[in-house]
């Protein structure tokens, strides 16, 4: 975590709106539902950071939240911890290209962002992809369908795993009261 | 303003406690307002995020046993035996556990083997066969390293109580269950202070920085440990992008008993009740025991031989037909000797006041 070796107490409050942001102790980011915008949290003051969410809703039924994602260039890191975070980048970048997308995030939010961004930076040479060297890395909220065994994304066959994101039920658990209606089509 | 509790919220670290305040207002963050490290601010009301350098959260881990259990538990791991419970003290015991996202890329060569069903003759002109493996040359390895790395440290060494030290160098923490994910360990809630008075809570002395040392070391053996299969000269690349640090107060009880009037100590895991160490000074005493036992025994099979080689292979000065009764007088007495200090071996524990356990 950066910004200084002090204790502080950082409140959570959007500066456009003055709401409440919402957000995990543990996570990079934190969230103005309201306002639709993305703060960066971890620093020793929040920090506007570019958010956007796919609009297309994952097939099927049942439970569904959103997971961050980075995205910058053609190259896509999941911002949430897993087993196999290369992977996933590999999938995800080839799975959310053609997706509709837009600015803004609404709920359910995208908790569970604890990669930061400059992990974009990091982890370009190993993926041979090229990253938008002028921008910071944007948070995508991606929409997954929840079934027993699978874990559906928007438009496609792939599947993931539930033990490809830590702290699954938790996240679940933070979307439900917010995961109906179902999202909104293009 | 919101009722009770503390007047000022402290965080506390390795060497230090820190108030912290509300920037707006001055006024006192509220931990129980929010969850891990969010705070509600008591005087403005507003949410904060609680910035600790030294780690993301402190967690505390609640027992999921009785004392009674601990206590049962102690009893069943002592063979059975009766036993006097004379206390049983919760300890919940500090432990640093730093996640590390490692992404990297492993290139290099490994050995290739090939494995073929092979016929062998035998003599009798029957046919025996077996999976062979036979070297196939080398192939060249370019793979993704991906793990998700969980090390835990001990923040406050407790070697003298029997329960495993989790550093670089000891990662099995044996029946302890500290090391299991945060989601199997039953009820895990944020670290409150009220949590001292259901418990004695031990203060790390193992700081933040140190754990960090700790998990660095335990992140590079796993670095090595991708190209662990390749052949000499392989490449690794990787990096840790992410890592979180959390203190973790453990639950542990301390059972204090008495056996056949002997007194001694467990210590017991408090969320899976296994017994993680079981101190006796009997089992000194019974070592002791089986040195003298030794020992005598030695002797006594040292004198036994040497009486036996007089009565068996005698010197001139008794070899004579005349000196027969003395040579079976002297295989006599080795005979003793032996059954004498076979008896006293088995009677030496409970001549000093052992008991037989």
């Amino acid at each position: 975590v950066s910004g200084g070796s002090e204790t502080r107490f950082l409140p959570l409050v959007c500066p456009d709106c003055g709401d409440d942001l919402a957000g995990r102790a543990g996570d990079v980011l934190a969230f103005c539902a309201p306002c639709e915008t993305a703060w960066r949290c971890d620093r020793e003051k929040l920090e506007r950071w570019p958010a956007g969410r796919v609009t297309r809703p994952p097939d099927g039924q049942g439970a569904w939240l959103t997971l961050p994602v980075w995205v910058s260039g053609s190259l896509t890191l999941p911002a949430f911890p897993g087993r196999r975070p290369l992977s996933l980048a590999k999938i995800l970048a080839r799975e959310i290209a053609g997706l509709p997308a837009e600015r803004g995030v609404c709920r359910p939010l995208p908790l569970g962002a604890q990669v930061p961004p400059e992990a974009v930076t990091a982890v370009a040479p190993l993926l041979a992809e090229q990253t938008a060297a002028d921008r910071a890395p944007v948070l995508l909220a991606l929409p997954v369908r929840v079934t027993k065994r699978h874990l559906l994304l928007p438009g496609t066959r792939q599947v993931l795993f539930p033990e490809d994101v830590h702290e699954l039920q938790g996240l679940l658990a933070l979307a439900a009261p917010h995961a109906t209606p179902e999202p909104a089509a293009p | 303003m919101a009722a009770g509790g503390p007047a000022v919220t402290t965080v506390l670290h390795a060497d230090r406690q820190q108030a912290v305040s509300c920037p707006r207002c001055g006024g006192v963050p509220d931990p129980a307002g929010g969850s891990g490290y969010l705070a509600r601010c008591r005087s403005c009301g507003v949410l904060g995020r609680i910035h600790d350098p030294e780690g993301r959260q402190r967690l505390a881990v609640m027992a999921a046993i009785t004392p009674e259990f601990a206590a049962r538990s102690v009893e069943q791991d002592s063979g059975g035996s009766r036993i006097d419970v004379e206390g049983c003290e919760l300890v919940f015991v500090p432990f640093w556990r730093v996640s590390s996202l490692i992404v990297g890329s492993v290139r290099g060569q490994r050995r290739r083997t090939r494995k073929s069903l092979e016929r062998l003759p035998t003599d009798s002109g029957q046919s025996l066969y077996q999976w062979v493996e036979r070297d196939d040359g080398t192939e060249d390895v370019d793979e993704d390293a991906e793990r998700h790395h969980v090390a835990v440290v001990s923040a406050c060494p407790l070697d003298e109580l029997g329960v495993p030290t989790l550093d670089r160098y000891r990662q099995g923490a044996g029946r302890l269950g500290v090391r299991r994910p945060l989601d199997r360990l039953g009820e895990v809630v944020p670290f409150e202070a009220s949590l001292r008075r259901r418990g004695t809570v031990l203060d790390p002395i193992v700081t933040a920085a140190q754990a960090s040392e700790e998990a660095d070391a335990l992140v590079e053996q796993q670095e090595r440990g991708f190209a662990g299969d390749l052949l000499p000269g392989a490449r690794v690349d990787a990096t840790v992008i992410a890592r979180d640090r959390v203190l973790l107060f453990y639950p542990l009880y301390m059972v204090r008993f008495r056996r056949a009037g002997v007194p001694c100590d467990g210590i017991v895991d408090g969320v899976s009740g296994k017994v993680v160490s079981h101190s006796s000074p009997e089992t000194s005493d019974a070592s002791h025991d089986r040195r003298l036992v030794s020992l005598a025994g030695l002797l006594a099979g040292l004198f036994a031989g040497s009486l036996s080689r007089l009565a068996l292979w005698s010197p001139p000065w008794i070899s004579g037909a005349e000196a027969g009764g003395v040579r079976a007088g002297l295989l006599l007495l080795a005979a003793g000797v032996v059954a004498a200090s076979w008896i006293g071996a088995r009677q030496l524990p409970r001549l000093l006041g052992r008991s037989e356990t």
